[in-house]
């Protein structure tokens, strides 16, 4: 006896009816075992067949038993076009809805869930590690994170050898490789002018880690990664684009990097950029090995060490793939831990007794150093949050419409089902139509999506996303929208069409406005109220939201941005020489002053309100507060605009022989020195002391949220340790497409190798620090008004019909000799009553989900109560607007008319 | 009965009059496979089954359970008054139109 295999039958059993289940499990069995009399390879196939066709042929049936027909859509249509208002403001409300939503699905996508574009990410692990607070070595570019698993504090350097001996004693399965970002960089082709490219040095082995194949050309190996091995890099597909324009022969070509010969072996796969896409460490467009990081990073070094020997110094990270079946936090985090504990406590990093203190951390890695994630997630929740909240509201809003025309057609579906219409026939037309509107609407959505999530993506990440986070057309975005597209059908169509089943033939003339006709329209008044409640949070968050906004841009940062321009050069990369380099500063702000326009030029350490600051502890009388610094040439307070409150201020004479002298704002002279600051002395980190010849007006340092730190200004000439880099500030008339033009001349026209960077205006810096802020005000406010639109047509359809169905009623209140103020009145409670209903529950739901945006807002609470009081009166006074249409029309009512049966 | 049969319905009709008090699934695939000599999608069979029973042609009863069919029940099939007379209205609509028509339409054995 043969019987077909078990597995089949169980999934066969499994997907028909539970009626047919036996009849045909049992005559398929016996059609098999005949079968398989003869072959039971055949007999197999036979059933597998089955398995497949079945249900295909029961739904076929189904669907014809339920006369099924195509020419329904057609009829649907053409009901469609008859009605051009509903059908308009369905569509576009679906379809808005959809597309927000898919918009936020795709961003989120794009930024949070998608891991890095290599082979099996999930096996990468990032290995940072814990340290004691009495730490011995110097920290360069290191960044901490949380260990999610105890919230232990990490921290993500080592020094290179620490890595050398790490990588050694990695266990089988396990590839250990290096990186680190290089803070800047000039890259010279040919005879061009200068440019600064972001880049990564990388061990050896990197490539191999991370299994990323070549776009064309090859990758680095270990081979590139030996001391005295050729000088190679690779570059970036979008560099490769933007640098040198996809040209195929830069493969085998030299470049300049910091003065020194590159060849470039490769070019990466396209989309990948390194191991953050985004965020505080920008997409890396260049990868040079570690074995020339002496060209690349300066440090300093005790005597006889540089810096791939130093232990002192913690520079490089570490990215670890690990074999699936290893346990990647657990027996290969704690074999690392001993060794580099000891390394630690052998570097004199870290004394012996806090050896223990000294733990490797293996955070997961599949995503890279997700930085892009961690500054857009949150917004994007709350996005996300917002639009499912719109795609609610316009479902809500449609099927109150649908309520009201299905009780219009009362009469008319009475009369079918007396005629011997079946309930299905019934509803059909009304959930074929809510599923073209389903997919019309989605359709529109799905543009709507594709146009507005690259443009999500690049306004949440200020702009720098829009170049590593891809976002495009894949399944998963088609998908988000079919299924946000059936959701709201489905949503839209159920409730309408269930009621039209429940039509009963005596649901007929006399008895219309009780039953069925009256239970719709108290659903229709709830969702009418939902759809308010719905709209309070969003209407009070784009208030929130436009107040902060407001805040920040009209905060006065004590200078006047208007006009001014900035940008950077580092001379650093063409020179080591202290000297030299400040002959290079020197002459490129002489040559800047000579342009044409440029009222005045200055030279500054960190361009006020761009997000970055120094500062340092210093001693006044024996007090050692934090104060914030900035080094400057003398024409700053003229450039920025900033006033002289007394004394003088940094000038050409405090060179740097003669005595060190600062100018402080006046929180420093306030708070620090109380009373007058002039004459008075203090120390710096412990150097030498400095006397304060000046007081300036206060101003905005790092960011225009932020207090005003008590600060000083030093000149940039007498800077103990010399510059970095230096930023340059310009007030000027010129276009600013002009000035980068000739700026750009005079800094490649004193070395070809020294690249300008960041370059941009004064106004931009005050524009990024709003960035996000401008995103939410416009969003919320488009949904806010979107939302509350939505809940009017809703609240003005639903009274419009009530009042259509009230008509005789209304006629014989007038000719009884009711003032039509008092039929207005009437309706106009019935609307009050419900905005009332919804504003109450939309106030409490807005306080509840307030806190979530508590960090977002700026100089405004969330639980603000003039917001949330001016937001209830705007939406009860369009509710009554939109009710009050109706009402009019209720109270022109001509009492013959209306009461002529 | 203004209802006109399809060529599979009357296929499946004619069978179940055949196989009398043993028409269910199964044997009716075979059946049909038997005499026609066309493979029967099983699937077809059973919509056009229940198509048949909606119009009142035939009826369903629950039967035995055999040890070849895994413990299962079968469902038998008998023909209704409303499947007899479709069927004879087909046959006199064949033989009206077939009627002299013997020599082109009987194939050559």
């Amino acid at each position: 006896m043969k019987s077909p295999p078990r597995w089949a039958e169980a999934l066969l059993g499994a997907v028909l009816p539970r009626d047919d289940r036996d009849e045909m499990l049992g005559d398929l069995a016996e059609a098999y075992a005949r079968r398989a009399e003869h072959s039971a390879f055949k007999a197999r196939a036979w059933y597998l067949g089955q398995l497949l066709f079945l249900p295909g042929w029961l739904i076929l049936g189904a669907l014809r038993a339920m006369r099924f027909d195509p020419g329904e859509f057609r009829r649907t249509l053409r009901g469609l076009a008859r009605t051009p208002g509903f059908t308009i403001v369905a569509v576009v409300s679906l379809g808005l809805g959809i597309g927000a939503t898919t918009a936020i699905y795709g961003a989120m996508r794009a930024l949070i869930f998608v891991s890095l574009p290599v082979e099996e990410p999930e096996q990468l692990s990032l290995v940072y590690h814990t340290w004691p607070d009495n730490w011995n070595g110097r920290q360069s570019g290191s960044d901490s994170s949380i260990d999610p698993y105890d919230g232990e504090r990490t921290s993500s350097n080592i020094s290179w050898p620490a890595f050398t001996e790490l990588r050694d004693a990695s266990p089988e399965g396990v590839e250990l490789s290096a990186y680190a970002f290089v803070r800047e960089l000039s890259l010279v082709r040919g005879n061009e002018p200068a440019i600064a490219p972001a880049a990564m040095m990388v061990s050896g082995s990197y490539f191999q880690t991370l299994r990323l194949p070549p776009h064309s050309g090859r990758m680095l190996t270990p081979a590139d990664d030996q001391l005295g091995a050729e000088p190679v890099a690779v570059v970036s597909h979008s560099f490769w684009q933007r640098a040198f324009g996809s040209d195929p022969g830069v493969i085998g070509q030299s470049v300049r990097l910091n003065g020194r010969p590159f060849r470039v072996v490769g070019v990466m796969k396209r989309g990948y950029v390194g191991l953050s896409p985004g965020g505080f460490f920008g997409a890396s467009d260049l990868v040079v090995p570690m074995a020339h990081a002496a060209t690349f990073v300066d440090f300093p070094v005790r005597d006889g060490e540089d810096v791939l020997t130093s232990r002192l110094n913690h520079w490089v990270r570490l990215v670890a793939r690990v074999d699936d079946r290893l346990d990647w936090r657990g027996d290969v985090g704690a074999g690392w831990t001993e060794l580099l504990s000891a390394h630690m406590v052998e570097a004199g990093v870290v004394a012996d007794g806090d050896r223990g203190d000294v733990t490797v951390r293996m955070l997961e890695g599949r995503r890279g150093l997700d930085e892009l994630r961690r500054e857009t997630e949150e917004p994007l929740q709350i996005l996300g949050f917002t639009v499912a909240l719109v795609l609610l509201i316009a479902c809500a809003n449609l099927t109150t419409l649908l309520l009201a025309r299905g009780v219009a057609r009362t009469e008319e579906l009475a009369l079918r089902r007396a005629l011997g219409a079946s309930r299905w026939e019934l509803a059909r037309p009304q959930l074929v139509e809510s599923l073209l509107l389903g997919v019309v609407g989605g359709t529109l959505g799905f543009f709507v999506a594709l146009e507005g999530g690259p443009l999500l993506v690049s306004s949440l990440t200020g702009g720098e996303g829009s170049a590593a986070v891809r976002y495009d057309v894949s399944w998963p975005l088609i998908a988000s929208a079919t299924i946000a597209a059936l959701v709201a059908a489905g949503l839209t169509g159920w409730a309408p069409a269930a009621r039209m089943m429940r039509t009963e033939p005596n649901d007929h003339l006399g008895v219309r406005d009780k039953g069925a006709s009256r239970k719709n329209m108290r659903l229709g008044r709830a969702l009418i109220a939902i759809q308010i409640a719905i709209s309070v949070p969003l209407v009070v968050g784009a208030g929130l939201f436009l107040q902060t906004l407001g805040n920040i841009v009209s905060i006065d940062p004590g200078f006047r941005p208007e006009g001014i321009v900035a940008f950077r050069v580092d001379a650093s990369l063409v020179t080591k020489d202290d000297a030299e380099q400040q002959v290079i500063y020197q002459r490129i702000l002489d040559e800047v002053h000579e342009i044409p326009g440029v009222a005045s030029a200055s030279i500054v350490g960190n361009v006020l309100v761009s997000g970055w600051r120094s500062n340092s502890w210093v001693d006044i009388d024996g007090e050692t507060p934090m104060m914030d610094f900035n080094a400057v040439s003398p024409a700053f307070l003229e450039t920025m605009g900033i006033s002289l409150r007394s004394g003088r201020f940094i000038e050409a004479s405090d060179d740097p022989d003669a005595p060190h002298v600062v100018v402080v704002n006046e929180t420093a002279e306030r708070e620090l020195f109380g009373g007058s600051a002039i004459g008075r002395t203090f120390s710096v980190g412990g150097r030498r002391p400095v006397e304060i010849v000046g007081v300036v007006a206060d101003t905005k340092y790092y960011d225009l949220r932020e207090e005003i730190n008590p600060s000083f200004y030093d000149s940039w000439t007498q800077r103990p340790d010399g510059l970095y880099a230096t930023h340059y500030v310009m007030r000027s008339t010129q276009p600013v497409a002009t000035l980068e033009r000739e700026v750009r001349d005079i800094v490649s026209g004193i070395d070809r190798g020294l690249p300008l960077s960041a370059f941009r205006t004064q106004s931009d810096d005050v524009i990024a620090q709003a960035l996000r802020e401008r995103v939410f005000a416009r969003l919320l406010t488009a949904f806010g008004l979107f939302g509350l639109l939505l809940s009017c047509i809703g609240l003005y359809g639903l009274m419009s019909f009530n009042v259509s169905q009230r008509m005789s009623e209304m006629g014989v209140r007038l000719a009884l000799g009711a003032a039509p103020e008092s039929i207005v009145g009437l309706v106009l409670k019935q609307v009050a009553g419900l905005a009332l209903l919804g504003l109450i529950i939309g106030v409490v739901a807005s306080l509840q989900v307030g806190p979530l945006i508590e960090a977002m807002l700026f100089g405004v609470e969330s639980n603000d109560g003039v917001t949330i009081v001016a937001a209830t009166l705007l939406m009860f006074g369009v509710a009554l607007l939109a009710g009050g249409i109706p009402a009019r029309r209720a109270s022109k009512v001509d009492p013959m008319v209306s009461l002529q049966p | 009965m203004g209802d006109t049969l399809g060529g599979f319905e009357k296929l499946l009709l004619l069978a179940i009059l055949r196989l009398r008090e043993d028409a269910y699934g199964a044997a009716i695939f075979e059946e049909l496979e038997h005499r026609t000599d066309r493979d029967t999608s099983p699937g077809a069979v059973y919509v056009t089954l229940r198509r048949l029973e909606a119009k009142g042609m035939i009826k369903g009863t629950a039967g035995q359970p055999t040890p070849e069919r895994g413990g299962r029940a079968k469902k038998v099939y008998s023909i209704q008054p409303a499947g007899l007379d479709a069927l004879r209205s087909a046959r006199r609509e064949w033989d009206a139109m077939a009627a002299g028509l013997d020599g082109l339409l009987t194939e050559e054995s």
